[in-house]
């Protein structure tokens, strides 16, 4: 390989240490700008050198961007506070338990002192071929490497392929749409407040992006809203290894229950689609049913009926239809005699 | 890797070679993969009668490596079959470099065949470990095919004893007894056999004692961390029969005057070092005496040498070592390394010259006999929770039980044991490389994508023992231990899952959340063995 990988390319180092100069900068620098949090997905691109912005702003220096506080209706996550804070938080642990146990697992303990709630939510796809440095679809060319007769494809989608097959690898997301998170974006216009699954865009819609955030947006803080706080919670990440892996899929569910009718309840799976997926459908049909296995059953079954898989990735389906089924009714234990 | 030593002589400073990990992937090499087919017949006791094995093995681009014969003689070794064929062809392939890893051809042929034997004693309804003690080799067992009409031999080999006593250790009856599914989970045990070359022998040793009456052990070994370096010599202050705070070891650097030494690899350093070692101290032993009887008169067989002195047999100490190698050094000649035992490799006779004159200067060459060749063996035991729901196991239990000879440092022989059998592990649970087949181009490159195992990966206490009877064919008994463990400690786990989920789910390594899944699903296995590289 002619390209000289892992060392960092020269870019101009910028470090607000204000939200407002953040914004300042972002809306100056515009197009060539690169927001880094935590740095774990930044540095993997810009030391392999197949991402070369032209200044990197930096937001370590943001100290109004970290912290959790409790507000009076639940509480808000600085987009830069580290995923072990949110994961020891006790707030966060006593009320909204499936956002503890979903960053508790992300990666590695080192990853997660580093890692952020921000840069978890925002990183970008971990397709090998798109971070290979392929030029595919999502890199601007004009083929898929990884949906092809033998291309690898056993960690990719089963839903939502459009072009590109790679999946949305956080395992934060699937617990903050499960508790109806907010995100907050601010930019030059203003503060802009939308729900945790508008976040995320699918190929379809622009097939180089992954959210909506545009040059000059900064996603500043997340809600969660008082609404699931102290509910029912189902987290499962089923990984290759126990320590630092992305997951083969993950599902998060918060369920109201009335007696042990399910009265209200949100569910989403993630890295089976290039964008975190909610359950909508299985969440009006299991409503009113009991939060059984039975129940969770169907409810498996439902989810996984429009599912497309790929040569290596078949065994997704049921996965997650097991994954779904036990975010209703639990797993059925097994302890040895 | 030479390139770095090469503009380092140029330069005459130091130079290093930084490569990334994607460029580790093109020139870093990784094992030979081999897929074979094996027909094998057992009588109702579960013996093996007959062995037809055709194997291929994939070797990378550049040059071919030995894995597929090994393959096929480690098994001709741990099954014992009164009758084998064996037909291989290793291909050359456009796809990234390969070449021998620890237990080269060992690791695949084991986890080629083990779950065969398992498979057979389910359909036999034998024992697991039964079927294995049938089957293992024992005492001088012949290894490989015949050789001008003549197959070789091992030097000892106590595997059944390594069995039972690991069998006991392991509850395996009770294991076996305990329910196999309960509620998503289900459970299984496995046990599995597994050995590789464990010794080489003709390398040299070399010992100064010095004025001050210090022991200094010349030692070549490289330092991969296994304290090999430094624990071979406790076989020469035994024989010298002094305090190991008198000796010291000299080593790291070959401008210390090292005498001819194993390479570090092959698992052959405990066994060569100890017998060069033994041989050094041996050879000391007898220079001591003759310094004595040329000091003190009389024959060198009336002297002995016993805690760090030279005494009259029947009467009181005559020399220090101290005075001993003063007087060395007045002697000259073979005493003071001013002359090197005529058979010593000439890089030991660089070295003794090099040392001429600094005390008693010893050298010498392992020249004891051996007959037979020289490996070591394990049984392994493993245990697994499978959630049949999402394809995720967990090893619960493990252990590794050796036969690798006399122990010569406990906390090392648990190092290189749980190290290797982890890397056995690694090789059933996950490690991989990822190769796109119509582009040539390694899509895994880092390391959460070739997926080493991590410490949680492995249960949390591996447990060890080894069975510490010698090898009656070498002076200490040790033989090597590093590449044997390696090959059980990736079949014990498959067996293990193939107990929990029945025998057709896998017919490939690794075994994953996916593997497990889809076969489940379709009742048979979904990922052929030819694509491994998912």
């Amino acid at each position: 390989m002619a390209v000289i990988r892992d060392v960092m390319p020269a870019f101009d180092l910028v470090q607000p240490t204000s939200v407002a100069d953040a914004q300042k900068l972002l809306a100056d620098i515009g197009d060539g700008a690169w927001v880094m949090a935590g740095g774990l997905d930044s540095f993997d691109w810009l030391k392999d050198r197949i991402k070369k912005p032209e200044v990197l702003v930096d937001l370590s220096g943001i100290d109004e961007l970290r912290g959790i506080r409790v507000t009076g209706d639940g509480i808000e996550i600085g987009a830069m506070t580290t995923l072990t804070e949110i994961a020891t938080h006790a707030e966060v642990r006593k009320n909204y338990g499936v956002l503890a146990e979903a960053v508790s697992v992300v990666a590695s303990p080192q990853i997660r002192n580093q890692g952020t709630l921000g840069g978890n939510i925002s990183q970008d796809v971990r397709c090998w071929y798109y971070r290979g440095g392929w030029p595919c679809y999502r890199a601007g060319g004009n083929i898929c490497y990884a949906d092809t007769p033998v291309g690898r494809n056993r960690e990719h989608a089963i839903f939502g392929a459009n072009r590109c097959v790679a999946v949305h690898p956080s395992d934060s997301v699937p617990a903050l749409i499960a508790i109806d998170a907010k995100f907050v974006i601010k930019n030059s216009k203003g503060d802009q407040v939308i729900d945790a699954e508008d976040y995320f865009i699918g190929p379809e819609y622009d097939i180089t992006k992954i959210n909506i955030i545009k040059p000059g947006d900064l996603l500043t803080s997340i809600r969660i809203p008082s609404t699931y706080s102290g509910v029912k919670f189902y987290f499962e990440k089923v990984r290759d290894r126990n320590v630092w892996d992305f997951p083969l899929m993950n599902v998060a569910s918060a369920i109201k229950l009335d007696g042990n009718n399910i009265s209200d309840i949100r569910i989403a799976v993630n890295a089976v689609s290039p964008r975190p997926m909610r359950l909508k459908n299985v969440e009006a049909a299991v409503k009113g049913k009991p939060a059984t296995s039975e129940t969770g059953e169907i409810a498996g079954k439902m989810a996984v009926e429009s599912a497309v898989p790929l040569q290596f990735n078949a065994y997704k389906i049921p996965l997650m239809r097991n994954l779904v089924k036990r975010a209703i009714g639990g797993v059925q234990e097994g302890k040895w005699a | 890797m030479v390139i770095p030593a090469l503009l380092s002589k140029k330069l005459n400073a130091p130079v290093m070679m930084r490569i990334s990990r994607e460029e580790e992937h093109f020139i870093g090499r990784a094992r030979p993969s081999v897929e074979g087919r094996i027909k094998v017949g057992f009588t109702k006791d579960g013996r093996i009668t007959a062995l037809d094995m055709f194997s291929v093995c994939n070797t990378g681009a550049y040059e071919a490596a030995g894995d597929n014969g090994s393959a096929a003689s480690i098994i001709s070794l741990l099954y014992q079959p009164p009758a084998m064929r064996w037909r291989g062809a290793t291909v050359m392939t456009n796809t990234l470099t390969r070449s021998a890893m620890s237990a080269p051809g060992g690791l695949q042929g084991i986890t080629i065949m083990e779950p065969i034997l398992a498979k057979a004693a389910r359909k036999l309804s034998v024992d697991q470990v039964a079927l294995r003690r049938v089957n293992c080799p024992e005492g001088k067992a012949p290894v490989g095919p015949a050789v001008k009409g003549k197959r070789g031999y091992t030097t000892s080999c106590f595997l059944k004893e390594a069995l039972d006593r690991g069998a006991a250790q392991f509850k395996w009856s009770e294991r076996i007894a305990r329910p196999k599914r309960v509620g998503t989970k289900a459970y299984g045990v496995g046990v599995a056999i597994s050995s590789y070359v464990g010794g080489t022998v003709g390398f040299d040793g070399l010992l100064v004692i010095t004025p001050e009456g210090r022991v200094r052990f010349h030692s070549g070994i490289g330092n991969l961390g296994t304290e090999a370096v430094i624990d071979v010599h406790r076989a020469g202050a035994e024989i010298l029969d002094v305090n190991w705070e008198q000796c010291d070891i000299i080593w790291g650097d070959t401008s210390k005057s090292m005498p001819y030494t194993c390479a570090s690899g092959g698992s052959q350093t405990t066994h060569a070092m100890t017998r060069a070692a033994h041989s050094v101290a041996t050879a000391a032993r007898q220079r001591l005496k003759e310094v004595a009887a040329k000091t003190h008169g009389g024959d060198p067989e009336h002297y002995d040498v016993t805690k760090g002195h030279v005494i009259r047999k029947g009467g009181g100490s005559v020399m220090t070592f101290s005075e001993a190698a003063k007087k060395a050094i007045e002697l000259g000649g073979i005493y003071d390394g001013h002359e090197a035992p005529a058979d010593v490799h000439k890089l030991t006779k660089q070295s003794v010259a090099a040392l001429a004159g600094t005390g008693l200067v010893v050298s010498s060459k392992d020249t004891y006999p051996r007959d037979g060749n020289t490996y070591s063996f394990f049984a392994q035991f493993a245990e697994v929770e499978v959630d049949v729901e999402t394809g995720k196991y967990h090893i619960t239990d493990f252990l590794s039980y050796g036969d690798v000879g006399t122990v010569l440092h406990p906390n090392a022989l648990y190092g290189q044991v749980t190290g290797r059998t982890t890397l056995g592990i690694a090789h059933a649970i996950g490690q991989k490389w990822v190769l796109d087949p119509e582009y040539g181009f390694m899509v895994s490159k880092r390391f959460y994508q070739t997926k080493p195992p991590t410490i949680l990966d492995v249960p949390l206490d591996i447990q060890w023992n080894a069975l510490n009877i010698p090898d009656p064919e070498t002076p200490v008994g040790a033989r090597g231990v590093g590449e044997p463990p390696v090959g059980g400690g990736c079949a014990a786990v498959l067996n293990a899952l193939s107990d929990a989920l029945g025998d057709e789910i896998f017919r490939r390594t690794p075994v994953n959340a996916d593997t497990i899944l889809t076969s489940l699903e379709a009742g048979r296995p979904m990922q052929h063995p030819l694509m491994a590289h998912i």
